[in-house]
């Protein structure tokens, strides 16, 4: 695979859109089966092992997803290439920052 | 029978209008394609391509009531009025519905629309199973009407850089086809970011096709054959 083919951007893609949905179905259901009904009982669901492996798996898809996305909608619509390289480094960094807020908010919670 | 026709000459308008018509089809006129010959007939300025009359040559792709077809092949019964013709959407403009297909044809060509195979010619002909031969079918029958191409959203936005329903139809064609020996070197050609990827599968490709082709299809199994050749 080429470092920058189109091949990797869009595996990543369908991929992640797959973990989303599977997380989302799963997430459903287990709300549905065991709904929590306190703050005790939403932090002891999330800090759950299975939960805690299915939210990082979540957040990291969600991530990537949303770089995918964002980066295809600005090659279509955003043709003035220093513009185009500002946005797209703009959005790197707000993905990144809210995936370094969302580990440490992990970490904090622990 | 009312019309309104996009007219636009670079040499004499300073920007595209809207021209209306009101004309009596005769007894014989079938296809909106008659019906723009005999409205020539009182207007000589429109301009238009035309060639085989039947939906062979494709030269009469334009946008009819806001969906791309072949006037040729369009019956004026199935038109409601007024019937709005407009050149193909995303296509520099000519002159009236004659748009520039330079482009076009430059993204056709640029997927080496041939076979290539180096291996020294048999003394015949290279022949093929009748299940290879049955993989082409609903690939080579594509007339390059540019139809697909200019209701393509993608297209539109990259017209310079995306390939287009199109050709990657007709590159999928010479992929599929068993007697092609560089089948590598077009998977790496169209594994780029804006050649195939900028497909969204909005499928208006295969929706307007008058030959009733898949190009989104087709797309897709490239993608598939990438995929494949990856991993």
């Amino acid at each position: 695979m080429k470092l920058l083919s189109g091949l990797r951007a869009w595996v990543v893609q369908r991929v992640s859109a797959t973990l989303l949905l599977g997380f989302v179905l799963w997430f459903a259901v287990w709300l549905f089966l065991v709904p929590p009904d306190s703050y005790d009982q939403w932090r002891a669901l999330v800090a759950h092992p299975t939960a805690e492996i299915a939210l990082t798996i979540f957040f990291a898809a969600l991530l990537a997803h949303a770089w995918v996305g964002v980066r295809d909608i600005v090659l279509d619509y955003v043709h003035w290439r220093p513009l185009r390289a500002a946005i797209l480094l703009g959005v790197a960094v707000g993905l990144l920052a809210t995936g370094a807020a969302l580990a440490l908010a992990a970490l904090h919670a622990r | 029978m009312k019309l309104s026709i996009y007219r636009y000459n670079p040499e004499q308008d300073t920007r595209p209008r809207m021209q209306s018509y009101d004309i009596a089809p005769a007894p014989t006129d079938r296809m909106l394609l008659d019906l723009l010959l005999r409205l020539r007939e009182t207007d000589d300025s429109l301009a238009f391509r035309r060639s085989c009359r039947e939906g062979v040559c494709g030269s009469d792709a334009m946008n009819i009531n806001g969906r791309n077809g072949l006037a040729c092949i369009t019956a004026l019964a199935q038109l409601k009025e007024p019937i709005v013709l407009r050149p193909l959407p995303g296509f520099p403009v000519i002159r009236d519905l004659v748009v520039d297909m330079t482009q076009f044809f430059a993204h056709y060509h640029s997927v080496r629309p041939y076979l290539i195979n180096n291996e020294p010619p048999p003394e015949r002909e290279r022949p093929q199973s009748p299940a290879e031969r049955a993989r082409l079918d609903g690939l080579y029958e594509c007339i390059l009407c540019a139809c697909c191409s200019g209701f393509c959203p993608p297209y539109w936005w990259n017209p310079d850089k995306y390939v287009g329903p199109a050709g990657l139809l007709q590159a999928y064609r010479f992929i599929a086809d068993s007697r092609d020996r560089a089948t590598r070197e077009r998977l790496d050609f169209l594994d780029d970011v804006y050649r195939l990827y900028r497909c969204r599968t909005i499928m208006n490709c295969t929706e307007v096709c008058p030959k009733h082709l898949s190009p989104s299809r087709a797309i897709e199994r490239i993608r598939a054959r990438l995929l494949g050749e990856a991993f």
